[in-house]
């Protein structure tokens, strides 16, 4: 249970500068994802929070302690690898127990609290095995419960996700969701998927070229995003150049409008030519030429489409326009 | 249903017939040297072909009565064992630091070790031999294990540090997280994951180091330090000339430890031998 302060944090690898000058604040038992394309710096932050690498500037404290020149064996915090980093020599029940081992646990303490672990994630009858036997979603649980263990202060996930299919990946998402809630441990989550973020984050920084973007509530991002970069990466927005909101009867800047929040109208207040047309299952997002830009619209199923080519009108509330405060 | 277990018998038996007639390719030649170890002198150097040939137990009475042919094998199981007990000891901790700590002139001490694997045995022979001498163990399988142990190190230490560089670091990453020092990782985590190379490594020093010839001659002078190899030269000259069946049983029975150790370590070196190729 701790709080994780970021402070002026600078990375840099040679001539690279992974992480620019990046300051976050954890709160105590927050759930906060990390969001961000490759290479943003989303996992060398989380690998400094844990000890891996060291910060070249900056210092990051957890629970109130400069743990710069701390190792990471010393921090108390866990961490559960995109590639789960099982040992593949030991089995289930002796990769729980490593962490145990070396913290200098009792022994006497060891079986109960390795079998608490993996009833946790409902591994029980797993433990003899070893891991090369186990399916992917299994190996995961076992990466959890190992992690898990020794009841950590923090606990950090890389990608934890990232290998397994959409089933078990939606599965696994409110297990850990539900998990972090009864546990109150500090989570950081690092993924590039934006659905998981939006949908897991109590708070969600979005990364991009070793900095913060914007870091606030999922709802808070996805409707009022600071900068076209947020704009666009998270959820699928239409970014409107100056000119173009000027058309829709905005301010001439950077504004955002949401696939969902426009309305396909016969005859609305401005209109354009529908250029395409993708099936989505749940609707279709129609892509509206307009004003020299292409503006996606989503139409939920059951609702009559337009043919390419065919001319409509585009309506929307004013509200659902977000004018961006940087460019 | 029968067609399908038919066609599947076919081709269990043409396995068998390919794969066995591959091992009776690789193991007649070492039949036949094993022939030749027990029969009479004067047959085998007969240019007649014989297709019947007569045994003899000649080399075998030779080999035990005239020479102390169990010491010298002693000798050379336990200066193999104990260099390559040495090489191991030395080359996981190097090989590990090789393939994971960042310093400079990384690669190039890597290198190093590995060219030292290129120069001519001979440059250093006359060194080695006063080097023994003022260590005073000329003569002793003592200094024979630090030779082989000395001679098979880089390669060792090479073959072992390109099985750890496959590694995942991520392994190392999490064990780190989870509470392990440098120590613990490389012994709970890293030697096991690289067990085949490690066995691999050994199998190959241990094959250089038995077949040792040159730095051998040049240590052991009395049946105190002979080893196999050099007991077969024994036999290649002198007033007898060459006893080509002494040489033979010689060379087999030099086989047989390196046959035995290979046999109970199949299962990993096999999977050795192909993990680096299939990881690419």
């Amino acid at each position: 249970m701790a709080s994780i302060h970021l402070q002026n944090i600078v990375k840099r690898y040679g001539a690279f500068t992974g992480v620019q000058h990046m300051s976050l604040d954890i709160q105590d038992e927050e759930f906060l994802v990390l969001l961000g394309p490759s290479g943003c710096g989303k996992t060398t932050t989380m690998r400094m929070i844990a000890g891996l690498e060291t910060p070249t500037e900056g210092n990051i404290v957890i629970g109130g302690e400069v743990v710069n020149e701390i190792d990471a064996r010393d921090r108390d915090v866990a961490m559960v690898f995109q590639g789960y980093a099982l040992y593949p020599n030991m089995s289930i029940y002796e990769n729980i127990r490593f962490p145990l081992r070396m913290r200098g646990v009792p022994a006497a303490e060891h079986d109960r609290r390795i079998r608490q672990a993996a009833d946790m994630v409902e591994l029980g009858s797993f433990l003899d095995r070893k891991p090369g036997a186990l399916s992917g979603g299994q190996r995961q649980r076992v990466a959890l419960a190992r992690a898990l263990v020794n009841e950590p202060r923090v606990l950090l996930l890389d990608e934890p996700l990232g290998a397994l299919d959409l089933k078990l990946r939606e599965a696994m998402q409110d297990e850990l969701k539900a998990l972090q809630q009864r546990l109150g441990i500090t989570f950081v989550f690092v993924t590039h998927d934006q659905h998981e973020a939006l949908s897991m984050a109590d708070s969600l920084a979005v990364f991009n070229e070793g900095r913060i973007a914007q870091i606030g509530t999922p709802e808070d991002i996805y409707a009022r995003p600071r900068t076209r970069f947020v704009a666009d990466f998270v959820g699928s927005s239409n970014v409107l150049p100056p000119d173009v909101t000027r058309a829709l009867g905005g301010p001439a800047h950077w504004a955002s409008l949401r696939p969902e929040s426009l309305r396909l109208t016969f005859g609305g207040p401005v209109t354009g030519t529908v250029t395409a047309l993708r099936y989505l299952g749940a609707g279709s997002r129609v892509s509206v030429q307009i004003a020299g830009a292409e503006l996606a619209a989503f139409v939920p199923a059951g609702q009559p489409l337009p043919e390419p080519g065919a001319s409509v009108g585009l309506g929307f509330d004013m509200a659902a326009l977000h004018v961006m405060e940087g460019a | 249903m029968a067609s399908v277990r038919k066609t599947r018998g076919e081709s269990l038996l043409l396995r068998y017939i390919v794969l066995g007639s591959w091992a009776a390719v690789c193991l007649l030649p070492i039949l036949w040297f094993l022939t030749v170890g027990f029969r009479p002198r004067t047959e085998i150097i007969t240019p007649q072909p014989i297709y019947w040939p007569n045994w003899s137990l000649d080399a075998w009475y030779l080999l035990t009565s005239d020479w102390p042919i169990a010491q010298y094998l002693r000798n050379s199981v336990l200066a193999v064992a104990g260099s390559v007990v040495i090489d191991l000891i030395l080359a996981i901790p190097a090989a590990y630091a090789l393939s994971r700590y960042e310093f400079k002139g990384r690669e190039d001490i890597g290198f190093y070790i590995l060219s030292t694997r290129m120069m001519a045995p001979a440059i250093v022979a006359v060194p080695i031999f006063f080097l023994f001498r003022n260590m005073g163990l000329l003569d002793t399988v003592w200094a024979l294990m630090l030779i082989y142990a000395a001679i098979n190190l880089s390669l060792v230490t090479w073959i072992i540090r390109s099985y750890m560089l496959d590694i995942p670091k991520e392994l190392e990453d999490a064990a780190r997280t989870d509470g392990a020092g440098d120590l613990t990782i490389l012994r709970e985590i890293i030697v096991p994951a690289c067990l085949p190379g490690i066995i691999t490594a050994a199998v190959i020093a241990a094959i250089f180091a038995i077949n040792e010839f040159l730095f051998t001659l040049l240590i052991a002078s009395t049946s105190k330090a002979y080893t196999m190899s050099v007991a077969l030269a024994n036999f290649t000259g002198g007033s007898d000339g060459v006893i080509y069946n002494a040489i033979a049983l010689v060379s087999f029975l030099a086989f047989v430890p390196i046959l035995i150790l290979v046999i109970l370590i199949q299962k990993h070196l096999s999977r050795g031998l192909t993990m680096g190729a299939v990881k690419g």
